[in-house]
């Protein structure tokens, strides 16, 4: 009898107080895209990227677009998210978030807390990546479906993901690490752009679908903060070099001049360690270690000869080392060290960091570099010389 | 209560577990950032000299509970006075760690649960454990020590193969010098150290008496080395700067393991460890708030006892505070120095002296 | 009736007519009451017994043409005893008794036994002429191998004891029978191997069975239920087994076998819970293959308590957790599915509970037919109709073939039974309400014993001797295979 009384009182509990909620009442959002809101100071105007289930069904061909998107605008991202229940059918669930783009207006007017909201919610994830919409709106770029990933958020992901696999320049930054490097002292934010390659060319959406040269999301260079705010964009070879530098890259290809033309290497290991000296102003010291193979030469070369090779050694070594100076010749004119050039002499060197920690942005811009290479060609693919066209 | 059969083993499984509690979970020794792992490495001395005068006291009484032999020490009006207190203290305790389950949990993955029904549940299980005692209690300890080890052991390689692990995070060593440790010590010393009072009043009931001591040594030691190993890979994990504004750095770290974005989230595979660890902590701190009462007024069925202090346990588990804030606030401002250092050092000590000075002044009378 | 009470002896009359009707009362003229009137020199003989569950050839042959012969050739004896002498010396049949006791005399007429009764004489000759029919030999039915003996016990207890003997031939093994049951007064065996068998269990088993007061025994679980430490739980504090090699294992790790007339199921005790996925044939198998095939079965039990609670839990608490595309896909197929997911999951899980008691009951023939009809069919037919998700399916079915894993019966239904605790569980709260209920089912296993043995006892108490034998199996060489489990540590209510 006792027992009877408990499993009732329990049962009793059950409505209202629990987590209880089915999967078709829920609204996956997947995405979010935040821009600089036009009617409210200091507002957002936020681009909720909802999952439609039923267009992605296992059996039964799709028969229209995958996702929705909804914008709504308001002071805080939270008031958003709250208020697009307005418009949002279902209830909106936070916890499959995979991705927040910001544009590049706010990102030049400083995000600020923007991160407040992901870090202290309870429901979403800390891993989803962002991306800063290069010269655009976010809402635009979560706005293209495209034929190969026709869902907007799995094509930025992946779009990026592929390029740090294969050259290097964007990288996923998640949101928890943005937020380590923002709250932690002497390294400066960079984050990766994307845009889209083209204007959509048809307001109807499902054009893009049918064309074969479709716009597609591009990914493009990386922005550099200084604290919150963006001040500039590394493009192409730049951006890559940073991440060289920090040791955050899977593969890319160098390509340096051979007799009038080009030949191309790409990396297999490579591996940057960055060093802070105090003799007495501070020096910065980067060490790049690389492997390479030969993939395409577009001259005539004996490759048999190691001599030659070692040429090309030095040739490369050259080049990487006048590339990654100039990125950070530019680090340095912005003031933005987003290398952890800081981070790391507050590590080697604990007391001249706390008596100069206010100056290290001067101090930065000063400071001497010293950039150096070993590079090292492993093998040079399928055959030995080029052939030669007789 | 009176024929308990746990090994040597079991108590140490059931020692260290109660170490761990909800420790584990939180910031211990964060405010000498990252130079914490010190604090968490030179507090189990202390806790192994603590352990030592719960010990001497113990042998000295073998069968007879804490509140049982203050009575005997220091006479029946004032003893009862303190056994009552401590009564209070362990029900007081066991809600606080109620209340911090409670809190994770809502924090991690029960963000729309209240905060009631989360409690009656982990009472209900409360309830049922104590109503089958001691022994019983301690086999099932020993169980989770495997799932609790496996658990942990699973999520500290999904670290280190996600490559979570930043060991730079840890440098600069003794920056800022001992102060701040000295600082932090005697917060880790009282939790979890210091609530090893517990375990005089269980000892009586266990059924081999030789080897606790060394167990006893041993299991405090072993959580020490984990707590150390465990501050670290927060550290290493999150950056001191994270790590001191997380409520929950544990939950925190492994929110940000991410395999392949398939597996994820696995703050909520870590409320595994928060219900079994916690379910151990609350639970000692109830079988000992139960033995009090029983012995202290001769209570015979202890049934009526266990239904009541887990009410109790429960209730003021809500009631305790308004909101998590304050209730961390109270756990560092006024606990420590109100309640612990009292009743986990000053007293035990006290009654130690009194042993020894009786007993010397015994000897020169004969 | 009054012949139940031993302490009032009631004589035989000296009159054999006089005792062949009283006799003729009490079994209220039955038919096969089978009545033989002889003469032995000046003296009435009768030869009693009831038809059926007699030797009637061995009868005809070994004593009364025997007797027949003795009238013959001795034409006058002095006395009545020298006819009982005499008798004694001619009949062959295993075993002669004399009784005086009239009750006696009834309860061994109904074993099986023939009664010779002799005019003038106090006593009654009773010949062990018992012989029940049986089936054969066969392979076992609930608990099959491929590898390893093939015989199984029948209803016949000497049977079933002569297939344990022929294993252990061993003097120390010893038999101990009694009658159970006030109307059925089955014949109730337990044997145990003296030395290894903790004899305080042996002692407190004994005592059980002697205390038990019901009228009927027709099945071990009468006696299981009757004897058993803690009568609120799900879990088998018994094994029973229907296999002679899984009993005489069991014996010579020292534990007791009680063995049962009229089922081929003996019980054997006390028992842990590990022994529920040990079969015999990991010990007919290579030790890593069967370690590994252990584990795997571990395993199923899990899954087939927990897959459909965890899988609740996900959908309905933690959404989270599962990974986008997966919850994409989910949500697809969950998008036009009327029901709420809690009920679609018992739908299913009543359906299958109905599938397989169908399959139970239907004769051997269609019973396979049913469960590709209900789980093909109508499986399929349910999710095409949008009524249930594929997923639940999927889930049901894993849940259910992982319970065809475990060798013993007795642990599946207990796995039944707290599913569908921890489905409502998780349907509550989610994947804390597993945790909890996890949780009371630990103490709940810790608290148990089986005849004063832990019944979680390898593990809580720990023992590292005992792992060599637990959830792996070392090579036999190395496995000391006594009774670690038992004599250790119990405590006998």
């Amino acid at each position: 009898m006792r027992k009877l009384v408990t499993l009732l009182f329990i049962l009793l509990l059950i409505p209202g107080c629990s987590n209880y909620r089915e999967l078709n009442e829920l609204g996956l959002i997947i995405a979010m895209g935040i821009d600089v809101s036009q009617d409210i100071d200091d507002g957002y105007r936020v681009t909720f990227q909802l999952i439609n289930p039923s267009q992605l069904s296992p059996t039964g061909a799709p028969t229209g677009i995958p996702v929705s998107n909804y914008t709504v605008e308001a002071e805080t991202i939270t008031e958003a998210y709250r208020r697009a229940s307005i418009i949002i059918p279902r209830y909106n669930d936070l916890s499959h978030l995979s991705l927040v783009v910001i544009s590049e207006e706010l990102a030049r007017k400083g995000t600020n807390l923007v991160f407040d909201a992901f870090e202290r919610g309870k429901q979403a994830k800390s891993t989803f990546p962002i991306f800063i919409a290069r010269g655009t709106s976010a809402e635009n770029v979560l706005g293209v479906v495209e034929p190969l990933e026709s869902n907007p958020t799995k094509s930025v992901r992946s779009t990026s993901e592929n390029n740090q696999k294969m050259y290097g320049i964007s990288k996923v930054m998640s949101l928890h690490e943005v937020i380590t490097i923002l709250s932690s002292e002497g390294k400066d934010l960079v984050l990766p752009g994307i845009k889209l390659n083209k204007n959509l060319t048809s307001k109807n959406q499902t054009d893009n679908l049918n064309n074969i040269k479709p716009s597609v999301i591009e990914v493009s260079g990386l922005a550099l903060f200084n604290k919150d705010k963006l001040v500039t964009w590394y493009d192409g070879e730049m951006a890559r070099n940073v991440h060289l530098v920090l040791s955050e890259i899977d593969s890319t290809s160098f390509t340096i001049p051979c007799e009038k033309k080009n030949m191309t290497l790409i990396s297999k290991r490579m591996r940057g360690t960055i060093k802070t000296l105090l003799k007495p102003i501070p020096t910065l010291q980067v060490n790049i270690a690389i492997n390479t193979e030969i993939s395409e030469v577009n001259c005539n070369k004996d490759l048999t000869n190691t001599k030659v090779l070692t040429d090309i050694e030095e040739d490369l070594e050259k080049e990487i080392t006048r590339q990654v100076q100039r990125t950070i010749q530019i680090s340095q004119d912005t003031g933005t060290d987003v290398f952890g050039f800081g981070t790391k002499l507050s590590k080697d060197n604990p007391s001249y960091w706390k008596k100069h920690k206010k100056e290290w942005n001067t101090l930065f811009s000063k400071a001497k570099v010293a950039v150096n290479v070993k590079a090292s060609i492993n093998d040079s693919g399928h055959v030995t010389d080029p052939y030669e066209p007789n | 209560m009176s024929n308990e059969r746990i090994d040597g083993y079991q108590l140490f499984c059931l020692i260290v577990l109660f170490l761990f509690g909800t420790t584990i979970f939180l910031d211990i020794g964060s405010g000498a950032k990252q130079d914490a792992w010190i604090v968490t490495l030179i507090s189990p001395l202390a806790g192994l000299i603590l352990f030592t005068i719960y010990f001497q006291l113990h042998k000295k009484f073998p069968t007879l509970p804490l509140t049982e032999y203050v009575r005997k020490i220091w006479g029946n009006f004032l003893g009862s006075i303190i056994s009552y207190f401590y009564i209070i203290y362990f029900i007081y305790i066991a809600s606080r760690v109620l209340r911090d389950i409670e809190e994770i949990l809502i924090n991690s993955a029960y963000f729309k649960t209240s905060i009631t029904v989360i409690g009656i549940c982990m009472m209900f299980t409360l309830i049922y454990t104590v109503n089958f005692g001691f022994e019983v209690f301690a086999r099932v300890a020993s169980i989770c020590f495997f799932l609790i080890g496996l658990t942990i052991l699973i999520i500290n390689i999904m670290f280190i193969i996600t490559e979570l692990i930043h060991i730079e995070n840890i440098r600069p060593i003794l920056a800022e010098g001992w102060k701040p440790i000295v600082k932090e010590l005697p917060l880790n010393i009282t939790v979890p150290y210091g609530e090893l009072i517990t375990f005089s009043m269980i000892l009586p009931y266990l059924n081999k008496q030789t080897k606790i001591f060394k167990t006893g040594m041993m299991a405090v030691l072993f959580a020490g080395l984990y707590f150390t190993l465990n501050i670290l890979l927060l550290i290493c994990v999150l950056g001191t700067d994270v790590l001191a504004r997380s409520s929950f750095p544990a939950l925190k770290a492994a929110s940000f393991i991410d395999i392949a974005g398939f597996i994820q989230r696995l703050d909520s595979f870590v409320i595994i460890l928060v219900v079994f660890l916690g379910f151990i902590k609350v639970s000692m701190f109830f079988f000992c708030a139960v033995i009090g009462m029983n012995t202290l007024f001769k209570i015979k069925s202890s049934a009526l006892t266990t239904y009541s202090i887990g009410g109790i346990i429960f209730l003021s588990s809500i009631m305790i505070a308004p909101s998590y804030q304050k209730h961390l606030d109270e756990g560092l401002e006024i606990v420590p120095y109100m309640l612990h250092i009292p009743l986990q050092i000053v007293v035990p000590l006290l009654l130690l002296l009194t042993v020894l000075i009786k007993g010397k002044i015994k000897n020169v009378m004969n | 009736m009054s012949g139940r009470n031993q302490n009032h002896l009631i004589p035989l009359s000296e009159n054999v007519e006089e005792n062949i009707k009283r006799l003729e009362i009490e079994l209220g003229n039955s038919d096969d009451l089978s009545i033989r009137r002889l003469k032995v020199s000046t003296k009435n003989v009768a030869i009693l017994h009831i038809e059926g569950i007699v030797d009637e050839h061995s009868i005809n042959e070994n004593v009364i043409s025997p007797i027949i012969q003795l009238h013959k050739e001795t034409p006058s004896f002095k006395t009545e005893n020298d006819i009982a002498d005499k008798m004694v010396q001619i009949i062959s049949v295993p075993s002669i008794q004399f009784i005086l006791d009239w009750s006696e005399l009834l309860d061994s007429i109904l074993a099986g036994n023939t009664v010779i009764l002799i005019e003038d004489y106090s006593k009654a000759l009773i010949l062990g002429t018992k012989k029940i029919q049986s089936r054969s030999i066969t392979e076992p039915t609930t608990q099959t191998v491929i590898k390893g003996p093939k015989d199984s016990f029948t209803e016949n207890i000497s049977t079933n004891i002569s297939l344990v003997r022929s294993r252990i031939q061993n003097a120390k093994l010893r038999l101990k029978t009694t009658k159970v049951g006030s109307v059925t007064k089955t014949d109730v065996g337990f044997m145990y191997i003296e030395g290894i068998a903790d004899h305080n269990i042996v002692m407190e088993v004994m005592s059980r069975i002697n205390k038990i007061k019901i009228d009927s025994i027709l099945e071990a679980n009468y006696i299981e239920e009757a004897i058993r430490d803690n009568r609120k739980t799900l879990f088998p504090l018994m094994q029973s087994s229907e296999r002679p090699d899984i009993v005489a294992a069991n014996l010579l790790e020292g534990k007791i076998a009680i063995i049962i007339q009229g089922t081929p199921f003996v019980l054997i005790l006390p028992v842990l819970l590990i022994q529920f996925f040990q079969s015999p044939e990991d010990y007919y198998e290579n030790n890593v293959f069967s370690s590994f095939l252990r584990l795997i079965r571990i395993g199923s039990f899990l899954l087939n308590m927990y897959a459909s609670a965890i899988y609740l839990a996900l959908i309905t608490h933690h959404q989270g957790l599962i990974p986008t595309t997966l919850m994409v896909t989910l949500m697809a197929q969950r998008e036009r599915v009327p029901f709420p997911v809690i009920i679609e999951l018992l739908l299913m899980e009543l359906a299958f509970e109905v599938l397989r008691e169908a399959g139970v009951r239907m004769p051997r023939a269609i019973g396979p037919a049913v469960s590709i009809v209900g789980a093909l069919i109508l499986g399929q037919a349910a999710v095409e109709a949008g009524f249930v998700s594929a997923a639940i399916v999927i889930i049901v079915a894993t849940s259910a073939i992982n319970s065809f894993t475990l060798p013993n019966t007795n642990i599946v239904n207990t796995a039944r039974g707290l599913r569908f605790l921890l489905i409502f569980s998780s349907a509550f709260i989610g994947f804390y309400g597993i945790l909890l209920l996890t949780l009371c089912i630990l103490v709940h296993l810790c608290s148990l014993r089986s005849f004063g043995v832990p019944y979680v006892a390898p593990f809580a108490p720990f023992r590292m001797g005992a792992q060599k034998d637990s959830l792996i199996r070392f090579p036999i060489t190395s496995l000391n295979m006594t009774h670690s489990n038992i004599q250790k540590d119990t405590k006998t209510k």
